[in-house]
């Protein structure tokens, strides 16, 4: 019969225990910082604990959406490869240059996350070039925020089936 | 003007990022990075035997050569169990020459032809097991898929040597043609590994309609393992699809697009032993 292991079965849902901790990490961690270099003259922090401002929460909350998405959609081709390798057998070099593709793979995405954030931000803002829409998000108006959170959304939606491919393409995997 | 061109640049990057080029289903996997079979011309020789080198990569990333060789009266007698002449209109005649009517439509009778074909493909399953340098029964089916898959897409004509054969090509038929589609490559990979391993893997086939579109995956019967796609087929158990048609896809891996389609109601599941 196919596939017969317990062994491997151990191991695959470490692995995949592991992917999805480094993805969500990398979210989190991309998200804060992607936000903290848009939006330098907020306190995004403040603004969301203390000041209790939906606008930075909805603006942050896509951010997360955004890149989450792209990186929890690198995982599916890395279990892809891993099954593959491991059928083929796995020496010392072997598994540090997988170690290095899932790496690479989850970086990419957190890449094409940061992309889709800048790129719709950067619309938004050709598009209202008068408003300073960041003063606005900051001094309570919801409709900015939802129409910034809106966006980075459905851009990150345009890139989701791209990141796969680009991973499987540069990276091998 | 410069916001217009960076609404128009912006505009263009999204539209050529939607348009990236997929198979059977969504992008991933794998862009065709792996043209490796070289195909040589079928030379019927004087022995009247007809012979097709096949040039692939194992999962050792290996070359290996693999000659697939059938002798022309083998070939006829596919060619006369296979296919519609005009005026074989009659229901009799269906059955016979490998179709069907399913739900008052005319389609390949694929459990029947992955019958027949076992003992044909017995040979050359044997130089693959040979030539590939496999090691162990678990490894027929990845190795024989990574074979399947690097066989050329191509889809087959309706119509060859003056009969209908609705795109499909039976297993010796898509060897000796050297290309296939999803729904040739399904068979020949089912009875590539059936002839091996004695039918101890139970095999189904899966049909989805991608907007009207039929594309075809086999299914093994095999517990899945954390991020496989499995299909529960009610009283048999559960199945892991299998995607034969680009390089790249594990048993158990199919596209995304493939994924949803899976879940339609027009989706039909047939098994083959």
């Amino acid at each position: 019969m196919f596939m017969e292991s317990s062994y491997l079965n151990v191991i695959s849902i470490l692995l995949y225990l592991i992917l999805i901790f480094l993805a969500v990490t990398l979210t989190v961690t991309g998200a804060m910082v992607i936000i903290a270099r848009l939006t330098r003259r907020i306190d995004e922090k403040k603004e969301i604990v203390r000041n209790r401002n939906v606008g930075i929460a909805l603006v942050f909350s896509s951010f997360l959406w955004a890149i989450g998405n792209l990186t929890l959609q690198s995982i599916r081709p890395i279990m892809n490869s891993w099954y593959t390798l491991y059928s083929r057998g796995f020496d010392f070099g072997r598994g540090v240059t997988f170690a290095l593709k899932i790496i690479g793979s989850l970086l990419i995405a957190l890449g094409f996350g940061a992309v889709a954030i800048f790129l719709s931000i950067r619309v938004l803002m050709v598009l209202h070039r008068k408003i300073d829409e960041w003063e606005e998000i900051k001094n309570g108006n919801l409709a900015v925020a939802i129409t910034i959170s809106v966006t980075v959304v459905v851009v990150g939606m345009f890139f989701q089936p791209v990141v796969n491919a680009v991973i499987a393409t540069v990276l091998r995997i | 003007m410069r916001s217009l061109l960076s609404i128009l640049a912006a505009g263009l990057l999204l539209t050529i990022l939607f348009s990236l080029p997929g198979e059977s289903g969504g992008p991933w996997p794998l862009l065709p990075r792996e043209q490796v079979i070289t195909r040589q011309q079928p030379d019927a020789t004087s022995d009247s035997r007809t012979r097709r080198l096949y040039q692939w990569k194992n999962s050792r990333n290996e070359t290996i050569q693999t000659r697939f060789e059938v002798s022309e009266e083998v070939l006829e007698e596919v060619w006369s169990n296979y296919g519609l002449s005009r005026g074989m209109t009659h229901i009799r005649y269906f059955k016979k020459q490998g179709f069907i009517i399913t739900r008052n439509i005319l389609m390949v009778d694929y459990p029947g032809i992955y019958q027949r074909n076992l003992a044909r493909v017995d040979d050359f399953a044997r130089d693959l097991y040979r030539t590939g340098k496999l090691q162990g029964e678990d490894r027929i089916l990845p190795e024989f898929l990574r074979f399947v898959q690097q066989i050329e897409y191509r889809l087959p004509p309706m119509y060859m040597r003056g009969k209908k054969i609705m795109e499909f090509f039976p297993p010796l038929i898509c060897l000796e043609q050297g290309y296939g589609d999803c729904d040739s490559k399904v068979i020949l990979l089912a009875d590539l590994v059936s002839t091996l391993d004695g039918g101890r893997n139970q095999f189904a086939i899966v049909i989805l309609n991608i907007y009207g579109k039929p594309h075809m995956l086999l299914a093994v019967k095999a517990d899945p393992l954390v991020g496989m796609t499995a299909i529960n087929i009610a009283g048999h158990g559960v199945f892991l699809p299998i995607e034969t048609s680009v390089p790249g896809y594990y048993p158990g891996f199919i596209s995304q697009m493939n994924r949803e389609w899976l879940m339609d109601e027009n989706t039909i599941i047939q098994l083959l032993n």
